[in-house]
């Protein structure tokens, strides 16, 4: 079975092919501003060097966020129009799960805080154990909030971003586990395409304003 | 000759739009998820909001297409797509759509200009005879461009500062008509009489277009009567000011159409619906004994057949996007 996998939820384009456990290709490169002129290129370059037709994958894995607005759309727009139409299934992974999931191995920790910058002293950000499992739900949060949360009292706490924050905890760089990712995502289910949406874990200024006003 | 069939995609702003037309000129179906109801809370379109619909919205429009034609993506000859101008996270959303498909199908891209778009929303009525004059007037254009033949625009004129449909939601909010204001103005003024004096904007010999003086006008004379204690008549100012705007159209179209002979004048762009203009025109037209055509009032708004009747002809210039192709907010019309 062949999974394909992609994640634009931040200024690089993270992509690859996952057969039966094994990464057939995988590429990863900041693209920036580019990546609404680079992602499909490269995602078909990708398919060009190994020769795999669209139609052969089985399944897709799209993270949808949370992270750049714009960014998430890119993927999530490629993901749901090729599984809608090839009629591929398809599953939505959180980037900061992508992120707990991708902690090296050879750290000893308890608990892992991925974190993407959301400025303004905010982050994108929850609290994983070492099995991926979800102890704090994901949220658009204050970093002090988080880094302060009672879950991680007497705990040995990393934390894990591509961001430049600071933190009290020891940190290390997100470089994508795909294998641990495409795994944590065997019990999750399925979604119809056209149901596939971004999660981007704020509203919209304007609506923030117009719940103000109404509260 | 075999039949051409074109896929056009449109989210520029806040319709997200799918269509299929053959021969650049028989609209097959086309399919229009309009977000009107969700921005009208906010007083206008936020850009943030129409991407997070777009992107809810557009495998579903694509697919409703499809199926009302009865046909499938394997039936396409071609994807032609609006790259800009317009909102950049709605643009993105199509085109990363249009070029997925490309990708997936194998099938050529068309990128399209919108502007070029609306102006083709007349082929879908009846054939363009050139060389030929256009009027694009929406919530975001204002241009006159002559063309001498398919995809050969020559830009006369353009407002310098707000587009025509944007001065008439701006003057709709100021006296008190939720958003979009256009469509009402233009029922109130039908009612109305022309009792209030507002200056004519950019009356000189150009081709080009001012309305943010007008609309500024506007508010000083609404302000001006309120502090006077005169209540504002609604509808004797929504004619004013409406036959202000048709006045100087009028005007600038007449000076094209004098220095550059042509048999049709096209009227394309959301506003292109407002009878006030639209009325102005056909008198113009009369007097100039030249063609008027408009597209369907439907077709005047944002809506993807344009997209793709303007895609077949870039198709048979071999006019080809491939999948670095990016939205873009500004670009010349070409």
């Amino acid at each position: 079975m062949k999974i394909f996998y992609l994640d634009t939820s931040s200024s690089y384009l993270s992509t690859g092919i996952v057969e039966n456990d094994h990464i057939i290709d995988q590429v990863f490169i900041k693209l920036d501003k580019d990546l609404s002129s680079f992602t499909l290129p490269k995602i078909d370059e990708m398919f060009r060097k190994n020769n795999i037709q669209p139609n052969e994958i089985d399944q897709i894995i799209v993270v949808n966020g949370p992270g750049s607005f714009t960014g998430i759309r890119i993927g999530v727009t490629i993901a749901k129009i090729y599984a809608c139409f090839l009629e591929k299934q398809i599953k939505t992974v959180s980037s900061l799960e992508a992120m707990a999931r991708s902690v090296p191995e050879d750290q000893d920790y308890d608990y892992v805080l991925p974190m993407i910058d959301a400025r303004r002293g905010y982050v994108y950000g929850a609290i994983y154990d070492k099995d991926g499992k979800e102890l704090k739900k994901e949220s658009y949060i204050q970093k002090e909030a988080l880094e302060h949360d009672s879950l991680l009292e007497n705990k040995k706490v990393i934390v894990i971003t591509n961001d430049s924050i600071d933190t009290k905890y020891p940190q290390v760089p997100y470089d994508l586990n795909l294998l641990r990712v495409v795994e944590g995502s065997y019990d999750k289910p399925f979604i119809s395409p056209h149901a596939i949406d971004a999660n981007y874990l704020k509203k919209t200024e304007a609506e923030e304003k117009c719940q103000n006003s109404t509260n | 000759m075999k039949d051409i069939y074109i896929l056009g995609i449109e989210s520029s702003c806040d319709e997200t739009s799918c269509a299929i037309v053959k021969n650049g000129q028989e609209e097959i179906a086309t399919v229009i998820s309009s977000q009107i109801d969700i921005h009208k809370q906010y007083g206008g379109v936020v850009p943030e909001i129409a991407s997070r619909h777009h992107i809810r919205n557009i495998s579903i429009v694509i697919e409703e297409c499809l199926e009302q034609a009865h046909m499938t993506m394997n039936d396409i000859d071609a994807i032609a797509i609006t790259y800009g101008p317009g909102l950049i996270g709605s643009l993105l959303v199509g085109v990363e759509a249009a070029k997925t498909l490309s990708f997936l199908y194998q099938k050529p891209l068309i990128p399209v200009h919108h502007i070029v778009g609306h102006i083709y929303a007349n082929e879908l009525k009846e054939p363009m005879h050139f060389p030929l004059m256009a009027l694009i007037v929406s919530g975001g254009h204002t241009e006159l461009v002559y063309m001498k033949d398919h995809y050969q625009f020559q830009i006369l004129g353009k407002t310098l500062d707000d587009a025509v449909g944007e001065c008439y939601d701006k003057v709709a909010r100021v006296i008190g008509i939720p958003y979009p204001g256009g469509p009402q103005i233009d029922r109130m003024a039908k009612v109305g009489k022309p009792t209030y004096h507002l200056p004519i904007p950019l009356n000189d010999d150009s081709y080009h277009f001012s309305f943010s003086g007008l609309k500024s006008a506007v508010i000083n004379l609404v302000h001006k009567e309120t502090q006077r204690g005169n209540p504002i008549q609604k509808e004797d100012l929504a004619r004013s000011f409406q036959d202000v705007v048709t006045s100087v159209i009028v005007k600038k179209c007449k000076q094209a159409l004098t220095d550059y002979p042509v048999n049709t004048l096209i009227v394309a762009g959301g506003v292109a619906a407002n009878s006030g203009i639209r009325n102005g025109l056909k008198e113009l037209c009369q007097d100039k004994q030249i063609h008027l055509s408009c597209p369907e009032i439907r077709l005047c708004t944002d809506n993807a057949a344009m997209i793709a009747s303007a895609g077949y002809y870039a198709w048979k210039l071999g006019k080809r996007g491939d999948l670095t192709l990016n939205a873009k907010s500004n670009v010349d019309l070409q």
